[in-house]
């Protein structure tokens, strides 16, 4: 069931009013029940994965906690069922394991072909991540096992953030389970503006940014000129920030209206005024993960060892190796792992460039630096959203030969106005939101305004349902 | 501990160490993650030194902008693990 459906919302309605009619107990067996209900719409395959998963990290957690922390045995048992799981997922659903399959037994014959792939469990690859920062932390005894299976389960299997997250730690999340919601007015009207800001972004300004992306850019950009390559990436670049944003910020109005708070996912990512600040605003949730639990101990590591904190062994191989497995938890391809290796690579030599140079407070650099140091960010970014893109390292190779040495005739159209305006809005938006540092900053605005904006809003996202319903359902991070 | 005493000794580390400028002054409630001055590798740096320092480990899950984004809660987050 796809989160932009009237059968989503249909379904989000009815979970609600049985909810607030139920006392706090009987609300996380009620939500389970909807959470595994609602996995269940997309394939009763995942909903077995994900009991298992749940059954197995639950068992470890409290063994855990019972064996002492000089033998960690259960932590590591539980970290190299979850990695497996998901390496045999991904390495599956990328179709390798087929291939490798079809080689030993040297089949060729397409025509009578066995289906071995089975599709990448629903989530799975997001409540895995929380399942490894629950065993860590455990074992670091950052937060105790939850005995409770019903409340362990839910923290995995939550329905608004099953399907792409946030990514959410046990520590803050399960304590938010076992207490009492309060769900008042500013819970609600804070979950509201969420969902209208997250439709505005994904169902108006994704949906019109998706119809001028060519579908064949990749797969025959001889086709187009150098302009117009370059300015569909930027174009892209707006559109997965919209895409995911908008998916985050409805995720979590409909969470606000369970009276349950989740993690912040976007935070204006392309404002960064460097590759490390982006990873602090962009998909917040997983790269926080991977700074927590592969970036710093890792360079605590190198450090305690005493490597030089301004060599370029410290200042480039945690990133590297942070960005690639971030590449590979993507997905299991090598221009994923380009894509990774990039923004690492990004990250090393911002910090080698600036080694030894005084820090500037960023509000001290004149307005022209400023402005000057966040376009290069976001023309880097940009750069990186190639291989994320594009699907291969061919088509990578394809598309930067292409804006080359393309003699294709430029197709600029004033048609081209119509996306650029809603790159407009969207920068609007986000400046809105970083010069105020509130993204439900406009509800602070005198109600007029608001009632303006929202019958805008409103009319908008109707306007733009009717006319593209059948783009706007998936989300790109939902194939994560 | 003396807070005094931790916080002088983690400004030096601070000022010299990591923003390379050893006659900054750095106040005790001013933003340093958030005010872009330093980032998570001079953070993992902290933790190391605190380690060194002070005997005392913070969690990799602890080094946040929540918890260290000024001198003062970086010293409250040392003060509060030493007990």
């Amino acid at each position: 069931m796809p989160i932009i459906s009237w059968q989503f919302g249909l379904f989000v309605v009815v979970v609600l009013a049985v909810y607030y009619l139920l006392p706090r107990k009987a609300q996380n067996i009620w939500l389970l029940t909807a959470s595994v209900g609602y996995i269940a719409t997309w394939n009763t395959f995942s909903v077995v994965v994900l009991m298992v998963t749940i059954l197995v990290n639950y068992a470890a957690g409290l063994r855990i906690w019972q064996s002492s922390r000089k033998n960690p045995k259960w932590l590591w048992f539980g970290i190299a069922v979850n990695l497996a799981a998901l390496f045999f997922f991904r390495i599956e659903s990328s179709g390798y394991l087929e291939k490798m399959i079809r080689g030993i037994l040297h089949i060729t014959d397409t025509a009578n072909a066995f289906e071995l792939r089975i599709l990448l469990p629903v989530g799975f690859s997001y409540y895995c991540l929380q399942a490894i920062s629950y065993l860590v932390d455990v074992s670091h005894q950052q937060c105790e096992p939850e005995k409770d299976l019903a409340q362990f389960s839910l923290y995995m299997a939550y329905f608004p953030r099953l399907i792409s997250g946030p990514i959410e730690r046990a520590r803050s999340f399960l304590p938010v389970i076992a207490s009492n919601r309060i769900v008042d007015n500013e819970a609600v009207s804070r979950g509201f503006t969420r969902i209208i800001i997250g439709l505005i972004r994904k169902v108006v300004l994704a949906g019109i940014l998706s119809g001028y992306i060519a579908k064949d850019l990749f797969s025959a950009p001889g086709n187009y000129s150098s302009f117009d390559l370059i300015f569909q990436m930027f174009l892209y670049a707006f559109w997965v920030y919209n895409d995911f944003a908008g998916y985050t910020s409805i995720v979590r109005g409909v969470s606000d209206l369970f009276g349950i708070s989740l993690s912040a996912n976007f935070d204006t990512p392309y404002f960064a005024h460097s590759f490390t600040d982006f990873w602090n605003r962009w998909h917040i949730s997983l790269s926080h993960w991977l700074r927590d639990y592969i970036f710093y101990p890792f360079s605590r590591f190198l450090l305690r060892k005493k490597i030089n904190p301004r060599s370029v062994l410290y200042l480039a191989l945690p990133p590297l190796i942070t960005m690639m497995v971030s590449g590979l938890w993507h997905n299991f391809g090598a221009f994923m792992l380009c894509w990774g290796m990039l923004h690492g690579l990004f990250q090393a030599a911002e910090k080698l460039m600036g080694r030894g140079k005084p820090a500037i407070k960023w509000e001290d650099r004149s307005l022209y630096k400023r402005l000057g140091t966040i376009l290069l960010v976001f023309t880097g970014v940009v750069f990186t959203w190639v291989p994320f893109a594009s699907g291969s390292l061919s088509r990578v190779a394809g598309y930067f030969r292409a804006v080359f040495t393309s003699h294709a005739p430029v197709q600029i159209t004033t048609l081209y106005l119509i996306p650029l305006y809603a790159v407009a809005v969207n920068i609007a938006l986000d400046w809105i939101q970083y010069h105020s540092k509130d993204e439900l900053v406009f509800r602070r605005w005198p109600i007029f305004i608001q009632s303006a904006l929202l019958a805008a809003a409103l009319l908008a996202i109707l306007v733009s349902f009717l006319g593209s319903q059948s783009a706007l359902t998936n989300f790109v991070y939902q194939g994560f | 501990m003396d807070r005094e005493e931790v916080k002088k000794r983690l400004r030096d580390f601070i000022v010299t160490e990591l923003l390379n400028n050893p006659k900054y002054q750095v106040s005790d409630d001013q933003p340093l993650i958030t005010g872009g001055m330093i980032d998570s590798f001079s953070l993992a740096q902290v933790g190391v030194f605190v380690e060194d320092a002070f005997g005392i480990y913070i969690p990799d899950t602890d080094l946040t902008v929540k918890k260290m984004d000024t001198l003062n809660m970086m010293t409250d987050e040392i003060l509060g693990r030493a007990g």
